[in-house]
């Protein structure tokens, strides 16, 4: 191991009037091993080159930053890479970070955010910018999304379609006699199920029968 | 090469003939087969009745054809496994060529057989076992692919019975025959029978052979009771027929006999709880039948139905006098006493024969009438030779007869002038009925024996004139009609045959003097016979009235009873007479004076001379007058009315009166005119229709079409009537209608209607709507199919052009934003950035402190620059949804709602394909997109919940809201709420858009999307 004086750096961005002014801003602080323009090609110059750090944009050709990230990933686990874009959606940053991303800058701030952010990203520390900090923790606390909660209470239209569904009635039939489709009945009926955490037609309607939804 | 096209293309159309005709049929893959393993053969009780009840259940509601194997296996006369051999075999051999869908095992021997043969013989067909007793039901039945349906037996219940209806029972007579399985049954019996030793005795009877059984059942001791069980085989070994088994036993037993089976009662037992057999086999049928259209047997619970009510024979009891109040509550009795029909059936069938004599007598007179009339034209003719006897009433003809005779008598100088007549009195004897005296006047009716006058009678018959001046004139053999004559003062006499053409003479004209002999001129003779003549003409024809007079009283009568009016006419008189039923068809009352003018007067004034014209042709021909018109009675009631009328001639053959009847036909007449009117107007509408009708046969083939179908399908209407609908049907649209055609004739839907293509004579395809609809007869046999053609091939072109019109606005318009968006986040906002970058290394680097404060003022107007631009870009094009998928899409959307207001937003993403083409997430995106925004601004929904979840091979997504909804039926909501811009996107990609709401209770935005599939 042979300790580097300064990081290796690696740029992706496919803006070249972008590329350039970062290029200024990086080889400040960092040893630019090479600035690439598309995903693919990101992939495969990381792969030969082997930088500390990569510093890539998310919208790029032929394969997004998050994409090469996975595909990265693959080789090697402890890749590092920043994000640098124009992103200022959660979702992004969400993905960026889920991805395996050590870092998310808004290219904007990039002069004051994205060098930090490297600095964090050599150490094996997470660095979400400023903006979004608080709703990409909240998003990542969340966890993954989960199925929808229970509804505790049936909507007055699913009372009235479990009803009729009770009382032997088609997902047609009833589509018919409340002028809506049948797709629309079974939806209704599915979203019950789900909501009610029922698993068949014969528990929905001893469910009906408790409710007093009919009688038997 | 054209003759191979032309040879597939005969192929094709044989092949869809074959289809149809098997559609027509309802059946695809052959009938389905069933095997009922019946184990004693047809003819034992309870089984029979269970597998009949069976079959005719199965074949009456499956609604298809089913084929039943109904193998008797015949188990009583074998042990269970030696016996077996040759039928397995049999069976094998029959299940190999002919695999069944589902075996019925009958009772326990048959489910037994079942169970131990089932890996054979049948290892994964269904099984429903049909009244196993389910205390023999073999162990791990009916496990997965098995069911059945039973009764179970009570024993004690019966001897409960016995002992409640008859108190005093001390005996019980078991009867069960010597098969394995009826042993199996007795000892049941003898054990569940134990608890009631210390009431009654219990005896097994089991004789060798049934007439032993027989003998001892004639000869029990007092208070006794047969329990007539089972009895399949005697211990001889013979199988014993049921039916025939209990009828001698109830002839010759001395005590009540407890039968068992539903399907035996009321042949001589005295009843009870009745084993359901009939029943068991019904239910067993409907269950075999959810099998057979799919269910899994497995999941069919098992049924056992309940204890019956006890059902018992009055005759029975009456015979064995138990009380009625004896019997257990609730028990239900039959065949108490004879019905209606039995108690009627005489009167009934003699008030229909009387109909029908009635019938058989105003033909009869029909007949006669025209025989009458025939006799009755001859002697009108006859009369007219005399002026004082012409027209001359019947009624009077006696009267002026007796004038007559007083003339000739006067001018004559004779002193009695007598007409006897032979045929008007009893057989042998003259009668007199014209006499005159110049002494005495006219005398009364005297009644002299022929036997008197042999000779007389003699030369009358042969119809000679012998004129006899004096007694001593007359010859030998005259000598008892000369001593006759002497007694009764004779002196001379004149007898003149009253002849009628070729017949007997009816009668003597005979003419005597008393005071002195005289002679009989030749000439005087000769006028005396025309005379004679006269007179016999005037007696035939008083008889030929009288007789018509009654026949016309019968046919009158005859014709009341059967609503005719009558009518007669008396054409010189102009008098008309009318039944009462004929003056109420006309409206007169009582009995006032009509003549022709005021009849005709109550004719419809439309009918009127149609009428006068019939009548005037009538009498002119002198025909029969038959007509139709309206009455219109003086309360202003209409009525139709048939009449039909005979010319009656006088003597010179000019028409004296008319007789005829008449009937109401107003009821048959209104039902012509609406019947007309109907068919009229459904001729008008199947020709004059814009839209081509057709009546199809169930073959497919063209019965009858209109004009607009021939133009439809460029065809000739001969043609067309030599084509089938598939021989013009687009091939890919052939499935659908004969799929439609095959549920049609199933009964499963009344009618149809679908959009299909079809090839015109010149090969060019049209789209058409075919909507098809059953005519059924009235006994429900289907009879032909109605076709409605409507081409809509200009509207489809005119729809393809206009959905590819939006389809391509669409498209260009988010092509274009998309591209704006790509513009602004690509270039833009990259440029921004690099602005900021360098304001920013600048700001770092700079000298003073204001320097470095102008350029953070630059930077941070340079981030806000672009912050702007770049939220504009993605309200013009999500690039989230290329970059991170439908789910982040949608996820970041609803965030971005959320932030607008106070609203819950909920997003639920189910397990969703990997890819999902850009299209269709684009459109899903825009959907969810419009309906949140329809929920924030329109209707003040609270809580939002998105999900989209793969459904079907699609996607489904679904947009919630609580909001205050609105009425889908208002067409302004739904230009306002871009919903024309969902529905058009959504079927762009050949998605379904469904919209549910409701004033006051939220709305649902449902999207069905296929993933695959070209966009139409």
């Amino acid at each position: 191991m042979i300790p580097s004086q300064r990081p290796r750096v690696l740029l992706a961005d496919d803006h070249r009037l972008v590329a350039e002014g970062l290029k200024s801003l990086l080889t400040a602080e960092f040893d630019l091993v090479g600035v690439v323009e598309d995903g693919l090609a990101l992939v495969e110059t990381a792969r030969r080159l082997g930088p500390d750090v990569i510093v890539a944009d998310i919208s790029m050709p032929n394969l997004n930053g998050i994409e090469a990230l996975a595909r990265l990933r693959q080789d090697n686990e402890d890749v590092r890479v920043v994000f640098l874009t124009m992103h200022q959606e959660v979702a992004y940053a969400r993905r960026a970070i889920e991805a395996g991303a050590l870092g998310y800058v808004l290219k904007h701030s990039a002069p004051s955010e994205l060098v930090t952010a490297i600095h964090a990203a050599m150490n094996g520390k997470s660095y979400v910018t400023s903006a979004l900090a608080g709703d990409v923790l909240q998003a990542i606390k969340r966890g993954p999304e989960k199925g929808r909660s229970p509804v505790s209470l049936l909507t007055p239209r699913q009372r009235e379609i479990l009803q009729l569904l009770a009382e032997g009635h088609s997902a047609k039939e009833i589509g018919c006699s409340l002028s809506v489709s049948a797709r629309t009945v079974e939806f209704h009926k599915y979203q019950m199920m789900e909501g009610l955490g029922i698993h068949s037609n014969a528990e929905l309607l001893l469910f009906a029968v408790k409710e007093g939804l009919v009688t038997i | 090469m054209k003759r191979g096209l032309v040879t597939s293309r005969r192929l094709q159309c044989s092949v869809f003939s074959l289809l149809l005709a098997v559609a027509s049929l309802g059946v695809w893959a052959g009938p389905k087969r069933v095997l009922i393993l019946d184990p004693f053969g047809r003819d034992v009780a309870p089984f029979a009745a269970v597998a009949a009840a069976f079959r005719s259940t199965l074949a009456r509601d499956l609604a298809e054809p089913v084929d039943i194997y109904d193998i008797p296996l015949d188990l009583a006369r074998f042990a269970e496994s030696d016996g077996e051999a040759p039928m397995v075999a049999f069976l094998e051999g029959r299940l190999k060529s002919h695999p069944v869908d589902l075996v019925v095992p009958i009772g326990v021997a048959g489910l037994r057989f079942a169970v131990r043969h089932r890996e054979s013989l049948f290892q994964d067909t269904p099984i429903l076992a049909v009244a196993p007793e389910p205390r023999f039901v073999p162990a791990g039945f009916p496990g997965n692919n098995a069911t059945l349906v039973t009764y179970k037996v009570n024993l004690p219940a019966m001897v409960e019975d016995i002992l409640q209806i008859q108190p005093d029972t001390k005996n019980i007579f078991v009867l069960f025959g010597a098969s394995a399985h009826e042993k199996a049954w007795a000892n049941e019996c003898q054990r569940e029978f134990q608890p009631f030793n210390n009431r009654v005795t219990v005896t097994f009877l089991n004789e060798p052979t049934l007439d032993q059984t027989l003998k001892r059942c004639s000869d029990l001791p007092p208070n006794s009771f047969i329990m007539h069980m089972l009895f399949i085989v005697d211990a001889a070994g013979v199988p014993c027929e049921r039916n025939e088994a209990l009828r001698r036993l109830h002839e010759v037993a001395n005590a009540p006999i407890f039968g068992y089976y539903a399907s035996e009662f009321g042949l001589g037992s005295i009843g009870g709880r009745l084993y359901p057999d009939s029943e068991i086999g019904a239910r067993g049928a409907r269950m075999a039948i959810r099998i057979l259209r799919g269910e899994k047997a497995g999941t069919i619970a098992p049924q056992i139905l309940e204890p019956t009510t006890p059902v018992f024979d009055w005759r029975e009891l009456e015979r064995w006098g138990i009380s009625e109040a004896r019997l257990p509550t609730g028990s239900i009795i039959q065949f108490r006493q004879p019905g209606f029909w039995q108690l009627y059936r005489w009167p009934i069938a003699g008030t229909v024969a009387f109909c029908l004599l009635q019938a058989a007598l105003i033909t009869g007179l029909l007949v006669n009438r025209s025989q009458r009339r025939q006799r009755e034209a001859e002697a009108t003719l006859i009369s007219d030779i005399s002026s004082r006897f012409v027209n001359l009433p019947g009624a009077e003809v006696d009267r002026e007869m007796m004038d007559a005779e007083r003339r000739i008598c006067e001018l004559l100088d004779l002193d009695i002038s007598v007409v006897w007549q032979w045929s008007s009195g009893p057989p042998g004897c003259f009668t007199l009925t014209h006499y005159y005296s110049v002494k005495d006047g006219p005398q009364a009716s005297v009644q002299l024996s022929d036997a008197d006058f042999p000779w007389f009678r003699k030369i009358m018959l042969e119809k000679r004139i012998v004129p006899i001046s004096s007694l001593k004139d007359m010859p030998a053999e005259a000598a008892l009609d000369r001593e006759n004559c002497q007694r009764l003062g004779i002196k001379s006499n004149l007898c003149l045959p009253l002849t009628l053409g070729g017949e007997p003479p009816m009668g003597i004209l005979s003419l005597n003097t008393i005071r002195t002999e005289r002679r009989w001129p030749s000439a005087l003779v000769k006028r005396l016979q025309v005379v004679a003549q006269i007179f016999t003409n005037a007696l035939a024809r008083k008889r030929a009235d009288q007789a018509l007079r009654e026949s016309e009283e019968r046919i009158t009568l005859a014709a009341e009873a059967a609503e005719f009016g009558v009518w007669v006419w008396n054409v010189a008189q102009d008098r008309v007479w009318g039944s009462d039923r004929w003056l109420e068809l006309f409206g007169y009352q009582g009995h006032e004076e009509i003549n022709f003018d005021k009849v005709i007067k109550r004719i419809h004034p439309r009918d009127r001379k149609g009428v006068e014209q019939d009548v005037e042709r009538a009498l002119a021909n002198r025909n029969d007058y038959a007509g139709e018109f309206r009455t219109v009675l003086p309360d202003g009631t209409e009525r139709w009315i048939t009449s039909r009328g005979r010319v009656y001639n006088g003597a010179k053959g000019t028409p004296v009166r008319m007789l005829g009847t008449c009937v109401d036909i107003t009821a048959r007449k209104t039902a012509e005119d609406s019947l007309r009117a109907s068919e009229e107007l459904s001729r008008a509408t199947f020709e004059q229709a814009a839209v081509g009708i057709a009546h199809v046969s169930t073959g497919g083939r063209w019965v009858k079409v209109n004009d607009r179908l021939c133009s439809i399908f460029g065809h000739s209407r001969d043609e067309l009537l030599n084509l089938t609908f598939e021989d013009l049907i687009h091939p890919e649209d052939l499935g659908v209608e004969l799929d439609h055609v095959r549920q049609l004739l199933s009964g499963q839907i009344q009618n149809y209607t679908v959009e299909s293509r079809y090839f015109r004579k010149d090969g060019s395809t049209i789209w058409v709507v075919h909507t098809v609809s059953l005519v059924r007869s009235a006994a429900g046999a289907s009879m032909h199919l109605i076709s409605i053609v409507e081409d809509i091939t200009q509207r489809k072109r005119a729809e393809a052009a206009l959905r590819d019109l939006s389809g391509r606005l669409i498209r260009a318009h988010e092509e274009e934003r998309a591209r704006l968006a790509r513009e602004l986040h690509d270039d833009l906002t990259q440029r921004l950035a690099r602005l900021a970058i360098d304001a920013g290394r600048v700001e770092r680097g700079a000298d003073g402190e204001s320097s470095a404060e102008t350029m953070r003022t630059v930077r941070e107007g340079l981030v806000t620059l672009s912050d702007d631009v770049h939220a504009l870009s993605y309200r013009l094009h999500p690039s989230v949804l290329e970059d991170l998928g439908l789910g982040e899409a949608l996820k970041a959307e609803c965030e971005r709602f959320s932030r607008q207001g106070p609203f819950a937003i909920q997003v639920d993403l189910g397990e969703l394909p990997t890819s999902i083409p850009p299209d269709r997430a684009l459109c899903l995106f825009r959907v969810a997109q419009e309906a949140m925004q329809n929920a924030v601004r329109h209707a003040q929904a609270r809580k939002i919940d998105v999900s989209v979840r793969a459904l079907d091979g699609g996607l489904q997504l679904a947009v919630q809201d609580d909001g205050i909804g609105f009425d889908p039926a208002l067409k302004r909501d739904h230009r306002s709420l871009g919903l024309a811009s969902m529905r058009e996107r959504v079927y762009l990609l050949e998605g379904e858009l469904h919209i549910d709401s409701v004033p006051g209770q939220g709305t649902t935005v449902l999207v069905c999307l296929p993933l695959e599939g070209v966009p139409r």
